[in-house]
This record gives structure tokens, C-alpha cells and sequence, in this order.
């Protein structure tokens, strides 16, 4: 069983209702998006209740979730993003996906707090790019990293400039949303 | 491997397997208290109109956690007032229910010799829904060590109803057989009136060497654990 779930993409895993499909999901993303509230909030207890809300929220409504919106990461991010920003509005996390679901948000020991700290130190620009839709991606590294004209990168790629120079800023959009966790 | 990714995977698991509770608003909460207070009112007036008191509640709904169920009434007839500590369904078995109640105890008719003193702790549970080719409807134990940790088991059609109580600060009930951890539940919490925490796990009847145990908060197990009864011990 694990096996056959670890070769499905994540949009599979959504569309799954069973348990084993979306623990499949939580463990290929669970610890990166930790990290990145870890990073964000800089407080282990916080990073770990928006871990859990995250994933709740993402569990109760991943029948709504369309791939023609973006890709799974872009919308569990998202998800996250909400959370970051209601916890930095109100100071604490929400728990109502968990209240929900009953799900208990396990207690840190010092080992998880040590993790989550080297978890906040994983995050980088490079990783967040992975996340982004490809055709932001794509246009970010071609504009930011490699420095390519926007004309050029819109001819190669056979769409107008003015596409070109909307995939990117949305792209800067994402990340700065992903870094930051504002939108 | 962390605890805290791994407890919460256990969860999110969990919780994608059972239906989410419904949360309400305070003005939605208190609309509905009203229309469920109606509702019992118009049941209690059906019920006495029609005289009341099937044998079986097929096609009711399960009883609210906290109802007592007077001695005599019921099926089968409570030996004493029963408190209904939790309820659910179970895949094969159906709709069942939790009870518990201080047992009369046991003497044998004839040489009065007692086989188990009144007064004990007990826990009964009550399959509510008919089900072909089973005959048992409750089953149940008692003992002078409750509330603490102890185990019922019953055979249900094509499972193994494993019940009982734990301690209330139990916060996960955990079966364990040779792959290691099959089920790992949050208790039943049960009403105010009586402490602890409650379980009915349906197993197969395939799982062999199994066990039970309650771990706390921190996941530390509250005890050395009690083996499950064949097939399932085995």
C-alpha cells in the first residue's frame, strides 16, 4: 500500500478520501512547510499549531481543491499563509479545522523544538521556487537568475512580453507570500 | 524520527476516517437547542402515545452520552439504573453503546455461594442494531478496580469488539500486535457524572499477538499493557 501511494502525485493523493493517501501527502510535505512557519514565527509552539491547522484545514477541504487553480504545494502554502497571517493578527493560532476534525496537536518535545530549528534553516529562495506554478517558475529564473531580457524569454517560450512580465510578477508575488507569509 | 510529525500523521490519518463534528456558532447552537428540545418533547408525547418501549431501538437513534437507563427497561432489561458513556457504530457489528453500572452481583441460586460481590464497577456494551446470525447483544465485566484500565472483548460478525475504560488522563488507547502500532484511538471522554475515558475498537480477527494500552499526553504508556483474547492473542 505504501508503496502504490508513494508512486501517485500529489493531486492523486488529494482526490483520495482515504486516511493512508492523505498521511502519504502530510509526509512528503509536513516537515518543509514546518520549517517555513518555523522561519516565519521564529516560536516552536506556533509553528507547530499552524503545522497542525494547516494540515487539518487541508484535509476538511481537499475535495475543494482544483488543479487548474495551481499546483497541491501552491495550495497547502496558501493555506499556511492564511493561518501565518490570522496568527500574527490575533497573536495566537487558529484551531477551528482542528476542533473540527479532533485532531490533537501532539506536545514538542526537545527533540522536535531542535528539529524545528534545523527544519527553519532549510528553507531557502531555491526551495520556494520549487513550490511556484512551472510557468512562474520557469519566467523567474529565466528574468532573475539567469538575467534574460523579457522580450527574449517571450519569444522563446511564444507568448507575449506583457505574459511574461505577469508570470513573474506573480511569481514574486508567491514567494514573497511563501518567504514572508504575507500576501 | 520526530514524535511530533509522527503523533500528528496518527491523527490526520484518524481523522480523515471518521465524519467531522459539526462546530456551530453560539446563535446557530442555541437555535438548535431549542429545536431539539421540541423534537424531545414531541417524541416523549409519540412515546406515550403509542405505549412506549420497543424490545429493541432499531431504526432510533443512539441514546445521548449521560442517559441513564432505568433498572428493568431496555434490551436486555438493565439489572440497574445504566449510564450511557459513549456510543457509535462498528463496521460489521453496527450501532452499539457504552454502558456502565454497579453490578447486584452473583450468587449461585442454590448453595448461595457468591461468585462476584454487589457493588462492583461494571461496563456493558449493548449492540443495538439486529444482526444476522449473532445472537449476543451485551457484553460486559466487572471489577473492583475500576476506573483504571480494563478490557472487554466479544465477538461480533466478522470482527473482535475490544471495549472497556481507561484512566482520564489516557490520551490515546493503543492495540499493538507483531507490525507494531494497528490502532491508536483517542478515548471517549464520557459524560461529567463519570470519570475516565471509554474505547470499543472493532478488530479483525485476523490480527494475532495482539495487546492494548493507553498511552498519556507525552506518549508514554500508563501500563504494561493486557493481551487480547484468541483469536486476536494468539
Amino acid at each position: 500500500m505504501a508503496a502504490e501511494l508513494a508512486q501517485l502525485t500529489d493531486e492523486d493523493l488529494l482526490s483520495r478520501p482515504d486516511g493512508d493517501a492523505f498521511a502519504e501527502f502530510y509526509g512528503r510535505h509536513a516537515r518543509k512547510l514546518a520549517g517555513y512557519l518555523m522561519r516565519a514565527t521564529a516560536d516552536a509552539e506556533a509553528a507547530a499549531d499552524l503545522t497542525a491547522e494547516t494540515f487539518a484545514a487541508a484535509l476538511s477541504s481537499r475535495s475543494r481543491y482544483r488543479p487548474e487553480r495551481g499546483a497541491p504545494t501552491t495550495w497547502l502554502y496558501g493555506i499556511a499563509a492564511h493561518k501565518l497571517a490570522d496568527w500574527r493578527r490575533r497573536g495566537q493560532a487558529e484551531d477551528r479545522a482542528r476542533r473540527r476534525l479532533r485532531v490533537e496537536r501532539p506536545p514538542l518535545s526537545e527533540d522536535d523544538v531542535l528539529e524545528l530549528d534545523r527544519l527553519a534553516g532549510d528553507v531557502t529562495v531555491a526551495g520556494f521556487l520549487a513550490e511556484l506554478p512551472p510557468d512562474q517558475r520557469k519566467a523567474l529564473r529565466a528574468r532573475l537568475v539567469d538575467g534574460r531580457a523579457y522580450g527574449e524569454i517571450a519569444r522563446q517560450e511564444g507568448v507575449s512580453e506583457g505574459a511574461i512580465r505577469q508570470r513573474v510578477s506573480r511569481g514574486v508575488h508567491s514567494l514573497r507570500r511563501l518567504m514572508g507569509g504575507q500576501g | 524520527m520526530s514524535d511530533f510529525f509522527t503523533a500528528l500523521e496518527h491523527e490526520l490519518r484518524e481523522a480523515a476516517e471518521r465524519p467531522p463534528r459539526r462546530l456551530l456558532d453560539p446563535g446557530a447552537a442555541i437555535g438548535l437547542a431549542v429545536l431539539a428540545l421540541v423534537a424531545a418533547a414531541l417524541t416523549a408525547g409519540a412515546l406515550l402515545l403509542l405505549g412506549g418501549d420497543s424490545h429493541r431501538s432499531e431504526g432510533s437513534h443512539l441514546p445521548a452520552v449521560g442517559t441513564v437507563i432505568p433498572k428493568g427497561k431496555g434490551y436486555p432489561p438493565r439489572e440497574s439504573d445504566s449510564t450511557v458513556v459513549a456510543t457509535g457504530t462498528a463496521p460489521e457489528s453496527g450501532r452499539w453503546q457504552l454502558e456502565v453500572y454497579r453490578g447486584k452481583g452473583l450468587r449461585d441460586p442454590k448453595t448461595r455461594e457468591v461468585y462476584e460481590p454487589a457493588g462492583l464497577s461494571c461496563v456493558r456494551l449493548v449492540l443495538v442494531d439486529p444482526v444476522p446470525r449473532h445472537t449476543i447483544a451485551a457484553s460486559g465485566y466487572c471489577g473492583p478496580q475500576l476506573p483504571g484500565f480494563t478490557r472487554g472483548q466479544t465477538v461480533g460478525p466478522g470482527e473482535i469488539l475490544v471495549y472497556g475504560r481507561v484512566p482520564e488522563r489516557a490520551a490515546r488507547v493503543v492495540v499493538t500486535a507483531r507490525r507494531g502500532v494497528v490502532v491508536s484511538r483517542r478515548p471517549e471522554e464520557g459524560p461529567r457524572s463519570v470519570p475516565g475515558g471509554f474505547y470499543v475498537l472493532a478488530l479483525k480477527p485476523s490480527l494475532r499477538h495482539a495487546r492494548i494500552n493507553w498511552l498519556d499526553r507525552t506518549g508514554r504508556p500508563g501500563s504494561r499493557g493486557i493481551g487480547l483474547l484468541p483469536p486476536l492473542g494468539r
